[in-house]
């Protein structure tokens, strides 16, 4: 209820990225709106894991005037073309690490230029399950953790491959330097 | 005495199309705003949109109840919407009923239809359409285009419907009765046709925002008739000495007045469908109004039609005063058209039909012969036929050209 609080305990197991939303009805309107976020549940030998810069994504769309089906804008973690505006710093050869979850209620994609990521799916911790790629396709509340990092210095553009999604805000640049 | 019915009836008028419009659509309902403070959302209307090379520029106004700031803009059309980049000035918060100016650097192709989105900060958005984007013409290109077609659809025809006047003259009286229920005929179906394309084009607007534009539009072409109306009306009282009888003069100048209000508004549709890339949906507009309004010009004479005497000026100004605003009308169509502008000229013409209706009755009841004339109803019945087929014909040449 308004103004009250309630706390949530849960068992930190098994090791992953996970997501959380509101269910308060309508669902859709809540999420669309932003209520949601990512926890991350680290893997007790955290060595399985290289050090790395990492980053957290989520991929949403945002309607802002509740009217249509249509979405006003697509966003990573809140605001559509926040890191065309701001992009994000990466170093040449600095391993970087995106965990990236679809909040979408629609399928998506994540992209990345110039370069290939290693990507491990379900809950991201499994470090057996390797795709290589540019790009990886995610349904809805999906999640990847991919890994990457640049030989060069540059502006690299990042984007949801579905042309719709990126125009509407779901895109970046990673500024990498050396 | 005449002069007190027509007030009477216009004041009636005027009550009745404001009640009518606010039961129709709520618009007027103050209370609503009030029992609802949820309600206080913003609205932003554009009502110029210009093409540029390079750019598109788009003027808004705020028409809501409270003030806004357009925090995003983005382009569809045949493809989906994109964030564009923009400038907008002033920049910041638009007050109530101010105005901004949007510029999107964007290379548009001819032809292609756009609809430009505007987010508010607030998140409400607010979609244009552009049916198919063409080159805002220089003012340079525009006059001549618009003295033709306007002189085509306007000018010209309604001469041609003057033209017959020494014929009517010759005609008996009570052929005369026939001439003068044609143009009531005639006025009655552009009245009809006026109202529903304003009360079309403002239902087309924000609610509130129609109907001051539709009952606002309709007041002031009633008053200013009315004051237009006995302002000429002193001045034909120094003539009538001169002249057997001014009445029909006056009323026959009331008509040309009402009529060219109208033809301001066929000009803006003109002028619209042509800068719309609709240049030959524009050719054949032209010709069917053209057709249309040369029963327009036999409806402006009859009431003189059994004068013996008439100086030659009288016709010439009617002409002018009925056709001439056709150009006018064009030029604004080509330049600013939209449908704010469209809804009150429109209103406007109304307004000045409904007084013109009102003024060719009560001159053909006050006249006994007349109104116990079997012909008067042949009259009035072949008016409405003819605009209604030529009106008929008109939309089957536009719809095979679109």
């Amino acid at each position: 209820m308004p103004n009250e609080s309630y706390v949530y305990e849960l068992e930190a197991s098994p090791p992953g990225l996970y997501l959380y939303h509101s269910h308060v009805l309508p669902i859709s309107r809540q999420v669309n709106r932003g209520f949601f976020g990512a926890y991350l549940i680290y893997p007790k030998d955290a060595d399985i894991l290289p050090a790395a810069k990492e980053l957290i994504f989520i991929q949403h769309f945002i309607d802002t005037d509740g009217e249509s089906e249509q979405a006003e804008f697509y966003a990573l973690n809140g605001q559509a073309d926040q890191y065309i505006n701001l992009p994000i710093e990466l170093k040449v050869g600095e391993l970087a690490r995106v965990y990236l979850i679809n909040m979408n209620i629609e399928f998506a994609t994540f992209h990345i230029h110039a370069n290939v990521f290693q990507a491990y799916q379900g809950l991201g911790m499994n470090r057996d399950q390797i795709v290589s790629g540019d790009t990886v396709g995610l349904g809805w509340g999906e999640r990847a953790v991919l890994e990457f990092f640049y030989t060069k210095p540059g502006l690299f553009l990042f984007h949801d491959h579905i042309s719709e999604h990126s125009d509407l805000g779901l895109r970046g640049w990673f500024k990498v330097t050396s | 005495m005449t002069n007190r019915y027509v007030l009477a009836f216009l004041i009636s008028a005027v009550v009745a199309v404001m009640v009518g419009y606010s039961v129709r659509t709520g618009a007027l309902n103050t209370f609503t705003p009030l029992a609802q403070p949820g309600s206080l959302i913003p609205e932003l209307t554009s009502y110029r949109v210009v093409f540029e090379p390079g750019k598109i520029i788009v003027d808004i106004l705020n028409t809501g109840p409270v003030e806004t700031s357009v925090a995003n803009v983005q382009l569809g059309g045949s493809i989906p919407f994109s964030i564009r980049s923009f400038i907008i000035e002033p920049e910041g918060v638009i007050p109530r009923l101010g105005t901004a100016r949007v510029t999107i650097p964007f290379n548009w192709g001819v032809g292609e239809p756009y609809s430009i989105k505007m987010i508010v900060a607030t998140g409400e958005s607010f979609v244009t359409d552009v049916a198919a984007a063409l080159a805002t013409p220089s003012v340079g290109e525009l006059i001549p285009l618009a003295v033709m077609l306007g002189a085509y659809v306007g000018v010209i025809p309604v001469y041609l419907g003057i033209a017959p006047l020494p014929l009517f003259r010759r005609m008996k009286e009570d052929w005369l009765d026939l001439l003068a229920a044609f143009a009531v005929g005639v006025l009655v179906f552009l009245l009809v046709d006026t109202v529903t394309v304003a009360e079309e084009l403002s239902s087309r607007l924000p609610i509130h925002l129609g109907a001051t534009v539709f009952v606002g539009g309709f007041a002031v072409g009633l008053v200013g008739l009315i004051l237009f109306g006995r302002l000429f009306m002193k001045k034909m009282s120094e003539d009538m000495s001169r002249e057997s009888s001014g009445r029909g003069v006056f009323i026959a100048t009331m008509i040309a007045l009402g009529i060219g209000l109208h033809n301001l508004g066929e000009g803006l549709s003109i002028g619209a469908a042509y800068t719309q890339g609709l240049a030959a949906f524009a050719t054949f507009l032209a010709l069917g109004f053209g057709i249309h309004n040369l029963s327009e010009g036999v409806a402006i004479v009859s009431p003189v039609a059994s004068r013996s005497r008439l100086s030659i000026r009288y016709p010439l100004l009617w002409g002018l005063l009925a056709g001439g605003p056709t150009i006018i009308g064009a030029l604004i169509g080509f330049s600013i058209y939209t449908d704010l502008a469209a809804a009150l000229f429109f209103a406007l013409a109304s307004a000045s039909i409904l007084y013109v209706v009102a003024e060719v009755i009560i001159q053909l009841a006050a006249n006994p012969n007349a109104s116990n004339n079997p012909k008067i109803y042949v009259g009035l019945l072949a008016g409405i036929f003819t605009m209604y087929l030529t009106s008929l014909l008109l939309n089957i040449l536009a719809g095979g050209a679109s």
